[in-house]
């Protein structure tokens, strides 16, 4: 127990507390971005404190809210109605010969439907504020947090750099093996600890926001996502079991990280030993339903870091044609690799593998072998690369920035409205056809929904005197409201077609009818917001490597070596830049592929040909390029900026050193802040804005500023980089 | 410890061994195609509609011929509400993601029933891919790849004796003509597939591919005039009858007038576009007219164990294309060509297009015009009804 209490305290340091405390923040602080604008669900949030959903003046709230509410009733009123199909559709099934053979695995699920379905058949579903669970529930990237927490708990037992210390315990009797069970406990409460501290903060957030904590004892039905959990539980209990599998998940890669450190005494090889087994189990993952495998979809690491996904289905799985619920498949995968992950790391750990001929140490050493041999045949570049980005744990910023900007571009992408919808669909069908066959389409859409009015009536009519039936009338009124949507995506499609006469006619510019909803998500103003949070996530990475890269102080153990070197203080110097620079470029690569990909895959990429003064708002844009080329040159012109922000932290870390590099970083994104506070005309100081390109393009004068921006960033760039390589040949 | 560990290689070593593959020498005669005459019931393969390349595979029982999505999960409502959702596999909102009858990368309507297994083609990016599915839908598995190609045009596929036979047309950009080529292929195995047939014309298809006892048979059609715009002249289009046995391919009969065939037992049953039917008995070739059809009228011909059925669906579909109208009717006839009856079909009942007839099984004849699917039930024969009844589909 005292060794355990030591590790623990040892483990649990300040800085550690710190660092963890930090990635909290950082994942309430992401959960918040993504909730800003959530207008649904801070309106029906408040609709549903103020109790009286049923009693609502609609006109003060948005069309998508009285949607949602009126789902949310009918959901409720439909529950009991639903869960009865479901069962009676399993008793259905069972009159049909191919599902009805008995021990086959589809009349063992049959069975099984009836009798868990029977549970909550009769409960009691009423509508809710659910939006802090939902959203919390639905919030992916908690888990990365908690994982980077569980990595800096792990790591605190990686005692192989110090080899001295290492020593003494193998030296230490029977000490051996009570620290490994030691170590192993602290893993596991660790798990449950940062699963618990996690999720606990992110729902206090959430509630902040939404409130409604009455919502903690209601049936776990009550929500539309657990609508077919088939256990009578309570939100809560239902979130603590959530916790549980999330904590399993934390456990079991702890462990294994733990047991891959005992083993190869290398923290790359063991990290590299854990994204092998997650690659494999994510390829297992994704496997279909219907693959005799299936059963590794559902025993695996991601159904237990990623259980929301499963809880919220009824899944039965098929087991030599037995219908095993999932959540019995999720226990026995836990109990089967935690009892396998503890002996085998309590083992790996009270074992003195160096110079033994254990399976172990063999398998340790041919790895090595295999990674050295591996690591000879990059060139020395890359090497230098994977040395920095290792050594100033930049591995981790590219890590947290690639998250942030995953979880970003989502939320950009995630924003619709029927309209919206409706005119995609559109832009669709109306894509090859000429102007005028556009035109006659839009008047047919508008004599549709004149002939509809028409029927309408007449339907009304006739049910007033009694000839007619009631569902006639609420078909058309269903009919007429779904026609009003069209007519009002054709409306913007006429004014897009009036705008592209304009062009032709004034400018000769022939443009065409692109999906400026599409495009509007990747170069318009709805991109413009979600891509500066990326857009900072970058600069400060760039800062924060840059000035841990140039800084001098921390060259201490190399700078005999690159002094004495022939032209070694230049060659390595350029280097760095080089290789900062190459950094730069594959995040905005990176970036706008994650970026793009999200918003293509919603909305498809059509059009690309066509000239970039198509959209509304490039209209004035000078050059004639199409959208394709617009893409390359805000590509080129946002890398060319990264570039000079690289040359700039390079000479200025050197010349003053790291925290003042860091502070100057700050104060070139200070003109942003000020602008994203409300002062306007801070946009144009905003380098943020300036490597968006898209938003500060208009006329001529417009592209004209965003050159000579360009083209000053890059000179003082340069002449603060040969200060630097100047500075830097004077340094001792 | 490495005795142990050896001990524990040669039991999984061994386990792998024990593993006999059992090859199914069977044939699929069905007089059926795209619909899949199962234990009970029929399998047909359908689009969706909503987005290219997803599709339904449907079970139609045989007692209640209600159509069914082949998903035994009850809860599952086999759909998706997901906006503009792309029905990826990886999208965990889907609502079709564990949906059993769903299948993405439909390419061919084609379905069969091939040891006690559903058989369809789906294509991805890697090429289009031969998939056995249960017969409850609830395992599938991915048998073999049978083009590299995702776009390769498929026309069809049968399996006979343990091979799987299947078309491919290619189109040849340099002189606009198609290539047709039929491979061969073992099931059970990887081994390489083999290419049994190959042309190259201006216009070119695949007709009826069928395996019996004997070999696969298929009707080769082929302008005989570079021009395809007289493709419905006289003789401009050579139809000919094949045969794909283990000694090669081989002309079966020598016409060039062949538009459909059947065998049963040895005999050959075929169809002439000059209204003859012929009995060719293979076994000591004797070959005679049993029935003289409508002149000049293109017919599908189907055959269960009692008659012979000429269906007049194609002759119609080149009328409907040239805007006109003439009447729809099966002939039905006995093997020895003596007239029992016409069921006349009243085609603008049922559809707005021409109705395909899609072969037929001992109880009904199945119809579809690529929306709904009708059948003929055939105890009408005996009282003289001619009424189709709808199974599926989502409107007339």
């Amino acid at each position: 127990m005292q060794i355990f209490i030591n590790e623990l305290r040892r483990v649990y340091s300040l800085k550690r507390i710190i660092i963890i405390g930090c990635l909290i923040i950082a994942s309430c602080m992401l959960y918040i971005n993504e909730q800003k604008d959530n207008l649904i669900y801070i309106e029906y949030a408040g609709i549903m404190d103020n109790g009286e959903y049923y009693n609502v003046n609609w006109e003060e709230f948005s069309a998508g809210t009285e949607q949602y509410v009126q789902k949310r009733i009918q959901y409720a009123q439909d529950y009991n109605n639903k869960i009865a199909e479901i069962i009676n559709k399993a008793q259905e099934n069972l009159g049909i010969s191919i599902f009805a053979k008995k021990g086959s695995f589809s009349y063992n699920n049959q069975m099984r439907v009836q009798e868990d379905f029977a549970r909550i058949e009769s409960l009691e579903v009423v509508p809710v504020n659910d939006c802090a669970i939902e959203t919390f529930i639905s919030y992916n990237y908690a888990v990365f947090f908690m994982l980077a927490a569980m990595y800096l708990v792990i790591e605190a037992m990686n005692f192989n750099e110090k080899k001295s210390l290492g020593m003494l315990i193998y030296a230490a009797p029977y000490g051996r093996i009570r620290l490994g069970m030691a170590r192993a406990a602290v893993i596991i409460c660790s798990a449950l600890l940062i699963s618990v501290v996690f999720i606990v903060c992110n729902l206090v957030v959430a509630f902040g926001m939404y409130g409604g904590t009455e919502v903690l004892t209601t049936p776990i039905q009550s929500m539309m996502r657990f609508e077919k959990y088939t256990s009578c539980i309570t939100v809560v209990q239902g979130i603590m079991v959530y916790g549980i599998y999330t904590a399993c998940g934390l456990a079991v890669l702890g462990l294994l990280l733990w047991l891959l450190l005992g083993v190869f005494k290398d923290v790359v090889l063991a990290v590299a030993g854990i994204v092998f087994f997650v690659a494999i189990e994510g390829i297992l993952f994704y496997i279909p339903s219907q693959s005799i495998l299936a059963i590794f979809k559902y025993a695996n690491i991601f159904s237990l870091i990623m259980s929301r996904g499963w809880m919220s289905s009824y899944i039965n799985v098929k087991v030599f044609d037995n219908a095993i619920p999932i959540h019995i498949v999720v226990i026995s995968y836990i109990v089967i690799v935690l009892i396998l992950c503890l002996i085998l790391g309590i083992y790996v750990s009270g074992k003195r593998l160096i110079g033994t001929n254990n399976v172990f140490s063999i398998f340790a050493d041919k790895t090595k072998q295999l990674w050295q041999s591996f690591l000879a045949n990059i060139p020395t570049g890359l090497i230098d690369v994977y040395s920095i980005m290792t050594k100033h744990k930049g591995l981790w910023l590219l890590a947290i920035a690639v998250v942030i900007c995953v979880s970003n571009s989502r939320i950009g992408a995630a924003q619709y409205t029927t309209v919206s919808v409706i005119k995609c669909g559109m832009y669709d069908e109306l894509e090859g056809k000429t102007n005028e066959e556009i035109r006659l389409y839009i008047e047919q859409i508008r004599e549709g929904l004149d002939e509809l009015k028409s029927c309408q009536s007449e339907a009304v009519e006739s049910y007033k005197a009694g000839t007619g039936s009631i569902e006639n009338v609420m078909y058309y009124n269903a009919c007429v409201a779904d026609f009003y949507n069209k007519v009002s995506a054709v409306n913007d499609i006429e004014k897009q077609l009036d705008r592209l006469e304009a062009l032709y006619n004034e400018k000769a510019i022939e443009g065409e009818l692109v999906n400026e909803e599409a495009f509007s998500y990747l170069l318009g103003e709805a991109a413009w917001d979600t891509e500066s949070f990326n857009l900072i996530c970058m600069f400060l990475v760039v800062v924060l490597l840059g000035t841990a890269f140039f800084a001098y102080e921390d060259e201490k153990n190399v700078r005999p070596i690159i002094i004495t070197t022939q032209n070694g203080r230049a060659g390595y110097y350029y280097r760095k830049i080089i290789i900062l620079g190459g950094i730069c470029l594959c995040m905005c690569l990176v970036e706008i592929i994650i970026f793009g990909n999200n918003v293509i895959d919603k909305y498809g990429f059509n059009n690309g040909n066509a000239g970039i003064q198509s959209l509304g708002w490039l209209t004035d844009y000078p050059l004639k390029i199409n959208i394709y080329t617009y893409i390359i040159v805000a590509f080129v012109y946002r890398c060319l900026m990264m570039i000079s922000i690289v040359l700039i932290i390079s000479g200025t870390t050197i010349m003053y050193g790291r925290l003042i590099s860091i502070a100057i970083g700050i104060i070139l994104l200070m003109p942003h802040f000020l602008y994203q506070l409300g002062i306007e005309v801070m946009k144009h100081f905003s380098i943020i804005k300036y490597m968006q390109y898209t938003s500060m393009q208009g006329g001529v004068s417009e592209l004209t500023l965003s050159g000579v921006v360009l083209l000053g960033m890059l000179i003082i760039g340069i002449i603060l980089a040969v200060k630097g390589y100047k500075n830097w040949k004077l340094l001792k | 410890m490495k005795k142990i560990w050896g001990l524990v290689l040669l039991c999984i070593f061994l386990t792998g061994c024990s593993q006999n593959k059992e090859v199914n020498l069977g044939v699929d005669n069905t007089s059926l195609v795209d619909v899949a005459a199962g234990e009970d019931g029929y399998y047909i393969i359908e689009n969706v509609g909503v987005y290219p390349g997803h599709a339904y595979i449907y079970y139609i029982q045989e007692n209640t011929l209600k159509p069914i999505v082949l998903c035994n999960k009850s809860d599952c409502e086999h759909s998706c509400s997901e906006v503009r959702c792309s029905h990826k596999a990886k999208n965990e909102n889907c609502g079709l993601k564990d949906c059993d009858g769903f299948v993405r990368g439909y390419c061919s309507p084609c379905i069969k029933y091939y040891d006690n297994k559903i058989y369809v083609l789906l294509s991805d990016s890697e090429g289009v891919h031969l998939y056995a599915i249960n017969q409850d839908g609830t395992e599938r598995k991915k048998v073999c790849t049978l083009e590299e190609n995702g776009n390769a045009e498929i026309g069809g596929f049968l399996f006979n004796k343990g091979m799987i036979y299947y078309d491919v047309k290619e189109y040849n950009k340099t002189d606009g003509s198609d290539t047709i080529k039929i491979y061969k292929k073992d099931i059970s195995s990887n081994s390489e597939r083999e290419l049994v047939f190959e042309q190259t014309c201006s216009y070119i298809v695949i007709n009826y591919m069928q395996g019996y006892e004997d070999g696969v048979y298929f009707v080769y059609g082929h302008m005989t005039d570079e021009e395809s715009n007289k493709a419905y002249e006289e003789n401009a289009m050579a139809m000919e009858l094949y045969k794909i046995t283990e000694q090669g391919t081989v002309r079966v009969v020598d016409s060039t007038d062949v538009n459909a065939y059947n065998v049963d037992d040895s005999m050959l049953y075929y169809h002439l576009s000059n209204g003859e039917v012929h009995c060719y008995n293979m076994t000591d070739g004797v070959d005679e007219v049993i029935y003289m059809a409508e002149k000049d009228m293109l017919y599908s011909m189907w055959m269960d164990d009692e008659y012979i059925y000429l269906d007049n669906d194609l002759g119609c579909n080149v009328y409907w294309f040239m805007d006109e109208r003439i009447d729809r009717y099966i002939t039905v006839i006995k093997k020895d060509g003596t007239f029992v009856r016409n069921i006349n079909i009243d085609s603008d009942k049922y559809s707005k297009g021409i109705l395909y007839s899609r072969g037929c099984d001992d109880k009904y004849m199945f119809f579809t015009n690529f929306t709904s699917w009708f059948i003929y039930d055939k105890s009408q024969l005996e009282t003289g009804g001619n009424e189709l009844k709808k199974i599926f589909g989502y409107s007339n």
